[in-house]
C-alpha cells in the first residue's frame, strides 16, 4: 500500500497550545536560556561591562583554579555551610511536621507561625537576628547571664560567626520543609499504622518503620533542594557579617557577587558560577543514583 | 441586531490576541521626548579628548545648555547660579544617583533654590560605598545612565574615566571664572585626576585629630594631650587612664584598625604605607606593605589592643560601637575625624571634649593625616553638562557644600569655603587642629588603592589586618601575606 502523506491542516487548537504555553516559553527563553548561555559565553571573555567583552579561552577557570587563594577558601566555607544547615534542615521538619500532624487544638495557628519565616526577607530576619546575637544587648547573651554565663560575640568570632549564620538559616527554612514532610505524611494510610498497633509496635517503631521510610520521597526532595539551596547562600551572610570575620563566612555566592559587582570582573565570575553549576549538577546526580537505595516510592 | 453568546474557546482566543497586540504595543519604542522648550541653543561640551580651544562656554553663562545645538548661543541674563533660568520655565530633571543622607539633602536644596529650573532627582541606593558603585556600574553598563553620580578616588571610578563615561571636566574648570586654579586646593583635586585628566570634583575631604575627654584626663591628674605628644605618650598616660570594669571599663585610646584608618598611622611612622602615594605617578602596580617602618606601626597599633590592653578590640567594638562609648564617657581619648565632631557637637552638654594633634611617633617624626574624600561626576551621556557642572560647583566651591562645612562632617573642597568650617563651637573645642592637619602636615594623602581598590580590600587586606587585631597572626605574618596577596591582584593580567 502506497503511503500517502497528508499535509496537515492548519488547526487554530494546536495554535492555542502554543500561545497558552508562551508566557512560560518566552520567560524561558528570555530570563532562563539566554542568560546561561551568555553566561556560558562571558566565563571565556575578560568584561568589566564597560568595554566589549574580550576572548581570554579558558584562563577565568584555570586562574580561579590554580591562582585564586580565595576561591578554595570560599569554596571550603560553603561546604562547611552545607554541612552544617543540610542536616537540621531535613531532620527538624521532619520532627515538626510529625508533630504538627497531630489533632490538637489551634494547628494551623501553629503551623502558621512556623512558616512564617520562609516568607519573611532575608533582610528583616538578617537584621533581627543580628540584634539577638548582639554581643551586649543581645537576648541570647541576656538569657546566658542569667545563668551566670558570658555569652560570646557570636558574629564577629570567627570560629563561632558561620554557625551562628547557619542556624538562623535553618530556622527560616523550617516551614517550607515542615509543609513538604506534613504533605507526605497525609499520604500515609492509617491503615498501615493500624496494622502496626495490632502486631504490637509502640510509636517509636511505627515511626521508624512506617513513617520515616514512607516519607523518603519528601526526605528526598528536601535533601536535594537542601544542599542546591545551602551552595548558593547569599542573603543572610550579606546582612550579618559581609563574610567576615577573617573571611570565616565568605561564601561562595558572596565571593562571586563580590567579584562581578565590587571588582567589575563580569567574566571571572560568570566562570564561578559555571564551577559552582558543575559542582551542583554533580553532587545532585551522586544524591539521585544513591536515592534508588533508600528512597522508597509506594 | 442579531447577538450571539461567545463560546469559552473563542474568548480565550480573542483575549490571547488581545494580549498579545498590547504586548506588541508596548514593546515598541517610545516616542522621543522634545527637548525642554525653553532649552538655549548652545555649543555642544567638549568630548573628553577635545582640545582646549574648543572648551565651552562655562557654566556661568546660562546659555551654555545642552544638547540640541544649532546656531548661535543666545546671551544671557546674569542669574543667581549657572544653570539658572527663569522660574517659570519648565523644570529639568537631572538625576543623581549615589550617596544620599539628610545632612547632604540639605546641601542640595541650595543648589534647587538657586536653580529654580532644575529638579534634582535623588535616587538612593542602600548600602554603602560597594553598593553604590555596584548600581552605578549596571546603570552605565546598561546604557541607562543618570546625569551625575557620587565618585570616590579609586576602584572603578578609574574604570570609568579611562572609558570616556564620564566628562572630562578639565575645560570646564578652566573656563570658569568662579574655579580658577586655586579654587580647590590642588592635592585634593588630583586625587580625582585619572592618567592626569579630571573626571569628577571633590566636595569635602575629612582630616584626624586626637579626641579626648577633658573631665577623665584632669579626673586622672594628667596633662590634657598637645602637639608634643608622641605614640609613648598614649602607652604611659593611657595604661593610667585606663579603668577596668567588666562592660563598663574606661578605655584609654581606640585603636584604627582598618586600611582607610590605620594607613595614617604607617605614614607617621615613616613607612610608605599600601602603596607609595607620595611618588609621583603611582602606579598602584607596586604595594610596599611589607616595608619595615608599615611592618613596626602595625605592630604598635596591634600591641595598644592586645599587649597593653589599652583599647577595645574589634570583637568588644562590634558589641558596642564607639559613639555610645565616647558619649558615655568610656573613653580617654580618641583618635577620629571631622564626622565624629557631628555628634561630639550635638551631645555638648553631655561631653567635655577637645580635640588635638595626632601624637606623633616619635619626637621629629613627620605629621601624617588621612583625609578620605568623595565628590561627584557627570556622565558624558548626559544631556544637561552644564547645569551639571554647576551642581559641581555648588557642592565644591560654592552655598551647597556650605552646609556640610557649617555642620562639621567635612572640610568643604572649596578654599574659600573651608572657613564654614570652623564655627565658634568648632574653635572652642580645638577644631583648628583638622584645618591644620589638611593644610600644614607632612603627609595628607587618602586611601585610594588604585583601580584594584576593591578588591584588594576584600581579598588581601581586611582579612589580614582583622587576624592582626584579633589575635589570630602575627604582624609580620599578616603582612606577608598581605603583601604576597595585593602583589598578586595588582600585578595579573586584567580579566
Amino acid at each position: 500500500m502506497a503511503a500517502t502523506v497528508r499535509r496537515k491542516r492548519f488547526r487554530w487548537r494546536d495554535v492555542e497550545g502554543y500561545l497558552f504555553i508562551a508566557p512560560h516559553i518566552v520567560g524561558f527563553l528570555a530570563f532562563m536560556l539566554l542568560p546561561i548561555v551568555s553566561s556560558m559565553y562571558l566565563s571565556l571573555n575578560a568584561w568589566d561591562m564597560m568595554s566589549p567583552p574580550r576572548f581570554i579561552g579558558l584562563r577565568n577557570f584555570q586562574q580561579l583554579l590554580y591562582a585564586d587563594r580565595l576561591f578554595w577558601q570560599v569554596l571550603g566555607n560553603t561546604v562547611y555551610y552545607v554541612v552544617l544547615s543540610v542536616p537540621p534542615s531535613v531532620v527538624l521538619p521532619l520532627l515538626l511536621a510529625v508533630l504538627l500532624n497531630q489533632q490538637v487544638r489551634g494547628v494551623s495557628i501553629y503551623r502558621a507561625a512556623l512558616f512564617m519565616p520562609v516568607v519573611t526577607s532575608a533582610l528583616a530576619v538578617g537584621l533581627a537576628w543580628a540584634w539577638l546575637y548582639d554581643g551586649q544587648f543581645g537576648l541570647f547573651n541576656y538569657v546566658l547571664s542569667l545563668v551566670g554565663i558570658k555569652g560570646p560575640s557570636w558574629l564577629s568570632d570567627p570560629d563561632l560567626a558561620m554557625p551562628a549564620v547557619v542556624a538562623v538559616g535553618v530556622w527560616q527554612g523550617l516551614g517550607y520543609n515542615m509543609v513538604i514532610y506534613l504533605a507526605g505524611l497525609q499520604g500515609i494510610g492509617q491503615h498501615l499504622y493500624e496494622a502496626a498497633t495490632i502486631d504490637g509496635a509502640g510509636r517509636l517503631r511505627q515511626f521508624m518503620h512506617i513513617t520515616v521510610p514512607l516519607l523518603t520521597p519528601s526526605t528526598f526532595f528536601t535533601l536535594v533542594m537542601g544542599v542546591i539551596g545551602s551552595f548558593q547562600s547569599f542573603g543572610l551572610i550579606y546582612i550579618m557579617t559581609n563574610g567576615g570575620p577573617l573571611n570565616s563566612t565568605n561564601v561562595y555566592v558572596y565571593y562571586l557577587w563580590q567579584t562581578a559587582f565590587g571588582s567589575s570582573r563580569m567574566g571571572y565570575a560568570a566562570a564561578m558560577a559555571w564551577i559552582l553549576a558543575v559542582i551542583i549538577f554533580i553532587i545532585t546526580a551522586i544524591q539521585f543514583r544513591l536515592a534508588r537505595t533508600w528512597v522508597h516510592y509506594q | 441586531m442579531a447577538t450571539r453568546n461567545l463560546s469559552r474557546r473563542e474568548a480565550i482566543r480573542l483575549a490571547m490576541l488581545g494580549v498579545a497586540g498590547t504586548a506588541i504595543a508596548a514593546c515598541a519604542p517610545a516616542p522621543t521626548p522634545a527637548p525642554p522648550p525653553t532649552k538655549a541653543p548652545a555649543p555642544a561640551a567638549p568630548a573628553p579628548t577635545q582640545a582646549p580651544a574648543a572648551a565651552p562656554k562655562p557654566a556661568a553663562a546660562p546659555t551654555a545648555t545642552p544638547a540640541p545645538a544649532p546656531a548661535t548661543p543666545t546671551p544671557a541674563p546674569a542669574k543667581p547660579t549657572a544653570a539658572a533660568k527663569p522660574a517659570t520655565a519648565p523644570k529639568i530633571k537631572i538625576e543623581y544617583l549615589g550617596y544620599v543622607d539628610d545632612l547632604h539633602k540639605e546641601a542640595w536644596s541650595v543648589f534647587e533654590k538657586a536653580n529654580p529650573n532644575i529638579e534634582l532627582e535623588k535616587s538612593v541606593v542602600v548600602g554603602g560605598w560597594l553598593d553604590i558603585l555596584a548600581k552605578i556600574s549596571s546603570r552605565l553598563a546598561a546604557g541607562n545612565p543618570p546625569d551625575l553620580i557620587s565618585v570616590p578616588t579609586y576602584g572603578q571610578y578609574i574604570t570609568w574615566g579611562r572609558k570616556g563615561l564620564l566628562l572630562q571636566l578639565d575645560d570646564y574648570v578652566k573656563a570658569d571664572k568662579e574655579f580658577g586654579t586655586e579654587a580647590i586646593p590642588k592635592k585634593v583635586l588630583d586625587g580625582y585626576r585619572v592618567d592626569t585628566k579630571l573626571y569628577g570634583i571633590p566636595k569635602d575631604y575629612v582630616a584626624w585629630g586626637l579626641f579626648y575627654n577633658v573631665d577623665l584626663f584632669q579626673k586622672a591628674g594628667i596633662k590634657p594631650p598637645d602637639d608634643t605628644w608622641t605614640w609613648k605618650d598614649v602607652v604611659e598616660k593611657g595604661a593610667i587612664l585606663k579603668k577596668e570594669a567588666g562592660e563598663k571599663t574606661v578605655f584609654s585610646y581606640l585603636t584604627p584598625m582598618g586600611q582607610g584608618n590605620a594607613e595614617g598611622w604607617l605614614w607617621q611612622n615613616g613607612g610608605p604605607g599600601f602603596f607609595d602615594r607620595e611618588k609621583p605617578n603611582v602606579d598602584w602596580q607596586t604595594p610596599t606593605i611589607n616595608h619595615p617602618k608599615n611592618v613596626e606601626a602595625l605592630q604598635w597599633l596591634a600591641d595598644t589592643v592586645l599587649k597593653y590592653k589599652l583599647a577595645p578590640g574589634p570583637e568588644a567594638l562590634k558589641t558596642e560601637a564607639s559613639t555610645p562609648r565616647m558619649l558615655t564617657g568610656r573613653l580617654s581619648m580618641w583618635p577620629g575625624t571631622t564626622i565624629n565632631t557631628v555628634e561630639l557637637l550635638k551631645n555638648e552638654d553631655k561631653l567635655n571634649w577637645m580635640v588635638t594633634h595626632l601624637p606623633l611617633a616619635y619626637q621629629g617624626g613627620p605629621r601624617a593625616t588621612m583625609t578620605w574624600t568623595s565628590g561627584a561626576a557627570i556622565v558624558a551621556k548626559t544631556k544637561y553638562k552644564d547645569e551639571c557642572f554647576a551642581f559641581l560647583k555648588s557642592m565644591s566651591i560654592g552655598e551647597g557644600v556650605v552646609v556640610l562645612g557649617r555642620s562639621g562632617f567635612s572640610i568643604p573642597a572649596g578654599v574659600k569655603q573651608v572657613g564654614a568650617f570652623l564655627s565658634d563651637k568648632m574653635k572652642r573645642h580645638g577644631g583648628q587642629v583638622f584645618l591644620d592637619a589638611s593644610q600644614k602636615y607632612d603627609i595628607v594623602q587618602n586611601d585610594r588603592l588604585g583601580p584594584h581598590h576593591v578588591q584588594l580590600l576584600n581579598t588581601a587586606i581586611t582579612p589580614n589586618m582583622e587576624a592582626i587585631f584579633l589575635g589570630r597572626k602575627a604582624v609580620a605574618d599578616a603582612v606577608k601575606e598581605m603583601q604576597a596577596g595585593m602583589e598578586e591582584i595588582v600585578r595579573k593580567p586584567e580579566d
